[in-house]
């Protein structure tokens, strides 16, 4: 109950500047912490508004869903975790329908990054990564689609996790792209991490596994350290000479793959929202609503061919992990950039801020690859965090390198 | 690339009016979209890269 009533007291206290939180269910958080019990027993959690929870519309960010039906049950992740004792106290900030790197949400405010508050939490599950970052809650579910857990773990310094595509129910949560959506949880501890992910997931726990003897670990080069600055390669690096890792590798066609990623993205979530971009698209997040309108817009034959291209870019991908067992690479190109920063620099070479901020993120999402989001360190005061990649269904191989990483 | 013209046929077809002052941003953005799908549309694929994905029942 203590833990349940600080984190109630905490968002109080820091939810004003940080707006992570779009509610806080206090009487039911309270309720729930008198009789909770298991291996989560009172740990607070909250997660991303776009999961059901009974009695609230689902947001997903939007003005619009605040029209929906109540949800009349928690989404299964939910109850997985407060089967196990954990107490959601809230829901959380994000970019509207999840179509955003940065929480920089029009209807609802932006989310701070608790580091400096001038700064972007990242997004789209940027309350869920501030509200820990922040000291609110230990634990929040986020979704990630194109790299909406990994960009705000990185950009806040907590740990986040994209499993494998299709490990974790995405049942009674609002769609993006249902063809890329992954669903998983930020934490302000690898064990924590850990033990919520066990508790989610129907495979072989990760939680107690140890040691990296006899791992193959690479540090992924070309595409992720041409597109990334040089102090983040440079925190990456540090952390494959931990591991003892010496290794280098190339993940081949990885600018195609962000592109299959990018296009399949347009396409579906254009085509998602269309009714609404007819009816009422005043209604829509400005950041996004024209990008959405001309995603709706997009020929067949581009979408069909991205999705093919997806097939043939994991076969390439796929002959990496014969030789390799986990690939390490940065999360974001660089540290969180302002709120309002339009453009940023990488290498010299100047860019869109918002969409960039995915680059590295988006080529592993599109083939689904499990990912360890873990903070590695800070550039310029900001942290910046590290992808541990591992193969389809390997998510121990993820949790062995990440717990190397924690005590190194 | 794609200009207004294209751009109010393909509209027209998905029956989507775009108002007036959107047009140049919606523009923007499937020419960027046109831009990042021409990577994916050069690459020569075989039947062993599936068609289309596939549904589970």
């Amino acid at each position: 109950m203590e833990a349940v009533a600080q984190a109630l007291a905490a968002i109080r206290a820091r939810n004003g500047e940080i707006n992570a939180f779009t509610a806080v269910l206090e009487e039911r958080a309270r309720a729930k912490a008198r009789t909770c019990s298991g291996v989560l027993k009172g740990i607070p959690f909250a997660v991303k508004n776009l999961f059901d929870i009974k009695g609230l519309p689902t947001l997903a960010g939007s003005k619009i869903n605040r029209d929906l039906p109540p949800a009349t049950r928690d989404a299964p992740l939910i109850e997985r975790l407060e089967a196990a004792g954990a107490v959601l106290v809230g829901a959380t900030n994000m970019d509207e329908y999840a179509y955003g790197f940065s929480t920089e949400n029009t209807h609802y405010g932006p989310t701070r990054n608790p580091h400096n508050l001038e700064h972007v939490a990242g997004g789209s599950s940027g309350g869920s990564a501030a509200a820990v970052a922040a000291g609110m809650v230990p634990l929040t579910l986020g979704s990630d689609t194109n790299g909406s857990i990994r960009v705000p773990a990185s950009f806040c310094g907590v740990w986040g996790l994209k499993p494998t595509f299709g490990r974790l129910n995405r049942e009674r949560s609002f769609p993006f792209v249902n063809s890329l959506d992954h669903v998983g949880p930020l934490a302000a501890s690898l064990d924590l991490l850990a033990a919520s992910y066990d508790v989610m997931q129907d495979g072989e726990p990760v939680r107690e596994l140890k040691g990296i003897d006899g791992l193959r670990i690479a540090r992924a080069v070309g595409y992720f350290e041409e597109n990334v600055e040089p102090a983040v390669c440079d925190l990456i690096e540090k952390a494959a000479e931990k591991l003892n890792s010496r290794k280098s590798v190339e993940i081949p066609e990885a600018g195609r793959g962000r592109a299959a990623a990018f296009v399949i993205t347009a396409a579906e979530g254009g085509q998602l929202h269309l009714p609404n971009l007819r009816k009422r698209p005043q209604d829509f997040e400005p950041l996004i609503v024209e990008r959405l309108m001309a995603g709706a817009l997009m020929p067949a034959a581009w979408y069909l061919q991205a999705q093919r291209v997806r097939r043939w870019y994991y076969r390439q991908v796929m002959k990496l992990f014969e030789t390799v067992d986990v690939i390490l690479a940065p999360a974001t190109p660089r540290p969180a950039q302002k709120i309002g920063q339009e453009t940023f620099t990488i290498r010299g070479k100047e860019m869109l801020a918002r969409p960039n901020a995915g680059l590295l993120t988006q080529p592993i999402s599109c083939i689904g690859l499990p990912v360890v989001c873990a903070p590695v360190g800070k550039v310029d005061g900001m942290p910046v965090g590290m992808q541990i990649i591992a193969a389809p269904w390997r998510e121990d191989h993820c949790f062995m390198v990440a717990r190397a990483i924690e005590s190194s | 690339m794609i200009g207004e013209k294209e751009l109010s046929r393909l509209s027209r077809l998905v029956a989507l009016d775009i108002p007036e002052a959107r047009i140049k941003a919606v523009l923007e953005n499937l020419q960027r979209m046109e831009q990042v799908a021409a990577l994916v549309n050069a690459v020569e694929l075989g039947p062993e890269d599936e068609l289309a994905p596939e549904w589970k029942p």
